[in-house]
């Protein structure tokens, strides 16, 4: 599809961002929160530890190859058949992990606001939407996350408002590990929700300028992980340690709470219209992923069917899914796969890096 | 025909679909009967549901007695009874606007949980809906015709929000109740009660005690004037005084928040510190003859029996709460906040019946010579 090279380090800093709201960090409090209350937030280290690396390999690796974009380079670090073949790990990571994503928003959607719309019609609406955004490139995607964040900050503000006088300290506390044995699964599902930042590659090659690139990615995970720690504390406070851990879509629970005198109440409608905005934007984002790197894997210039064709194979993909809890099921499955895959494809990345930095003279570019 | 214009057309029927995504769940307004208050009773193991419906006609802007209509229905379970009334509902019942539920006192002795239970998790309920107790069979209290209402619909959540306006904390909502009943700590809950009087009114009146989900008993306003020094708020309430000329005096009762300390863990000894500001605002007739000099004196030996008085009935009340063994005072989430040594694999429910609770009473009377 051709990557543009128009993309800002402050565009990059609101990407980073915006993939840490919505889709998959929706569901996170549910799959941190039941067994451990305010104390298993200490699981989001191993996510953010995984996000770190991320960044750290992506800049070291663009740093090296600046030259070419993520995928064909692939090829040039670790030779043609090892880099095939991970690269075809990139494309399928990228797929499955939009698949869950979307599939979270849909849920959301269906669940929740259009519960008598048919599953298969929203499927076909939100991914004929989402792959029309993609469609037009990361220029328009990166231009809208700039108006997304401040969406991200409207509705922390409204849930902020409109909780503040249920939240109760006593309710965080206290803080200590109940159940060590679930702290496991947690770090898992953390890992996974930060392991989004893998697109990163692909939007690397698209910067203008990599100078404080890295600084300003690490600078978003931060705060994008503060904006996902205050809603947590923030559900945890109004809601108590135990029934957070029963609640799927926190952010929704808390809009529903919201009662501001006796003039802004049931504001969920308003609530939804701006976060459907953002995962549209955020669902966008990775579906460029995953069509970019598939047209790099196949070393086409941009294509509408294979672009499309994509599309529909994802949409069909998450027809399979027949419900939240098979999601649960799936997302844990490839949560266990990514613990060993990612930091397998990074260290490949990394290792191939270096020896094609040293085979090019050593000096970064 | 042509694949672009396949295409085409794909795409117009992609669009089409994509904008009319909303119209499945469509609402037409003067199509539904909108739910404001909800009733549930258990009697004879049947759940007994009676929804307060609000008809609305788009010709009208105004709501008359007229649009309004209760129904009824009952099954073995509160899904059952909610589908008995669809039968027979002249709309489509829409609940997404519930904002009362009151619970009879069958209900309330056999599993208040289950009673919320259903309606919880098809999301009619939401967690910020307010909670009524009611003495008797709930379902009654929708079928009184109040005159003192034009629009019926909007008195028990008149009444509630005027409640609320004078006493901080003092409506209970299915939240609170969550937060209770499934902490690590057992506590117990207050349900304001309603009560109808005859045919014609209905008032607020005490409360009922809900522990483990079950009612532990029905507590009287006097009570409930105790238990808001813990929520804090505003009240009046008249005190008689003795040892002055003047027998009563009207009060009104800034209450802060209880601030709970820890004296001693073994045995266990705490001290709930009450702070209010107290400003008569009737029967002050004894200041009037006064000199201006004399009312400071007058001022603190009023501050001294309302402080003695109000700190004897406050410990009556917490002596009473703690023989029924219902921590409606939220001791224990308090205690395993910020002691859970003390609490932790102990038997709360008896430590808190045996545990030495001081009140420390902290008033000052303000402006007692201003009208």
């Amino acid at each position: 599809m051709g990557s543009s090279k128009l993309i800002s380090t402050r565009e990059l800093f609101y990407i980073v961002l915006l993939l840490h709201q919505g889709g998959v960090f929706w569901v996170l409090p549910y799959l941190q929160v039941k067994e451990n209350g305010t104390a298993s937030l200490v699981s989001l280290l191993s996510g953010l530890l995984l996000g770190a690396l991320i960044i750290a390999v992506c800049a070291f690796w663009g740093s090296r190859c600046r030259e070419t974009t993520f995928i064909p380079s692939l090829t040039q670090l670790l030779g043609k058949p090892l880099g095939k073949i991970v690269g075809l790990l990139f494309v399928l990571f990228y797929a499955a992990f939009a698949v869950i994503s979307l599939y979270t928003c849909i849920e959301v959607i269906g669940g929740q606001l259009l519960l008598e719309t048919p599953r298969t019609l929203l499927i076909c609406t939100v991914f004929l939407l989402v792959g029309w955004l993609s469609w037009n490139g990361l220029e328009d995607m990166a231009r809208l996350t700039v108006l997304c964040v401040v969406l991200v900050a409207a509705i922390l503000l409204l849930a902020l408002a409109g909780s503040v006088e249920l939240f109760s300290v006593e309710n965080l506390l206290p803080l200590e590990l109940r159940s060590v044995d679930d702290v496991r699964p947690a770090l898992l599902h953390s890992t996974f929700a930060y392991s989004g930042l893998m697109i990163l590659f692909m939007i690397y090659p698209a910067l203008n300028q990599t100078r404080r690139a890295a600084s300003g990615m690490l600078l978003a995970m931060v705060v994008s992980t503060g904006i996902f720690v205050v809603w947590v504390l923030l559900a945890l406070g109004v809601f108590g340690q135990f029934s957070t851990g029963s609640m799927i879509w926190l952010p929704l629970e808390l809009a529903r709470m919201i009662r501001i005198s006796s003039f802004l109440e049931r504001t969920e409608a308003l609530f939804a219209v701006l976060w459907l905005a953002i995962v549209f934007v955020n669902s966008s984002l990775l579906l460029w992923s995953v069509s970019e790197s598939l047209h790099q894997l196949l070393e086409r210039q941009k294509s509408r069917w294979l672009h499309w064709g994509l599309v529909t194979l994802m949409a069909l993909a998450c027809m399979q899914i027949k419900d939240i809890l098979r999601m649960f099921a799936l997302e844990w499955q490839l949560a266990r796969g990514s613990v060993v895959l990612l930091p397998l494809l990074l260290v490949l990345v990394l290792a191939g890096s270096w020896l094609y930095g040293r085979r090019k003279g050593g000096a970064p570019q | 025909m042509k694949p672009s214009v396949i295409w085409k057309l794909l795409l117009l029927f992609c669009i089409t679909a994509a904008f009319c995504n909303g119209c499945w769940d469509k609402k037409e307004f003067n199509q539904l009967a909108i739910a404001q208050t909800i009733a549930i009773d258990y009697e004879d193991g049947q759940y007994q549901l009676t929804i307060q419906l609000l008809m609305p006609n788009a010709a009208e802007e105004t709501i008359s007695s007229e649009q309004m209509w209760v129904i009824d229905g009952q099954g073995d379970s509160v899904g059952d009874a909610l589908e008995q009334i669809s039968f027979c509902a002249p709309r489509e019942i829409y609940l997404e606007h519930l904002d009362i539920v009151l619970l009879g006192q069958g209900l309330l002795e056999h599993d208040m949980g289950q009673g919320l239970e259903f309606l919880m998790k098809q999301h009619v309920l939401r967690r910020r809906t307010s909670l009524l107790a009611v003495e008797g069979r709930a379902g009654d209290i929708l079928q009184a015709k109040p005159d003192l209402a034009d629009v019926d619909i909007f008195y028990l959540s008149n009444l509630l929000r005027d409640q609320k306006r004078r006493v901080k904390g003092s409506s209970t909502i299915i939240n609170d109740y969550y937060l209770a009943m499934n902490d690590t700590v057992p506590g117990a809950v207050v349900i304001p009660r309603i009560v109808a009087k005859g045919e014609k009114e209905l008032c607020l009146d005490g409360g009922a005690l809900v522990y483990q989900k079950e009612l532990a008993g029905w507590v009287d306003q006097q009570w409930l004037t105790s238990y808001h020094w813990i929520t804090g708020g505003r009240e009046i309430y008249t005190l008689p005084l003795e040892q002055t000329q003047q027998r009563a005096v009207t009060l009104d009762i800034h209450k802060k928040r209880c601030q709970w300390e820890l004296l001693s863990a073994e045995p266990l000894r705490v001290r709930a510190n009450l702070q209010g500001s107290i400003y008569i605002v009737e029967n002050d007739t004894l200041a009037e003859t006064l000199p201006l000099q004399q009312i400071e004196q007058l001022n603190r030996q009023v501050e001294t029996q309302v402080k003695q008085q109000l700190t004897e009935q406050i410990q009556k009340d917490f002596k009473q709460v703690q023989q029924q063994g219902c921590d409606v005072l939220r001791l224990g989430r308090w205690l395993y906040a910020w002691h859970p040594e003390l609490v932790r694999g102990r038997d709360w429910p008896q430590l808190f019946g045996e545990l030495e609770i001081e009140v420390n009473l902290e008033t000052e009377i303000e402006l007692y010579e201003l009208k």
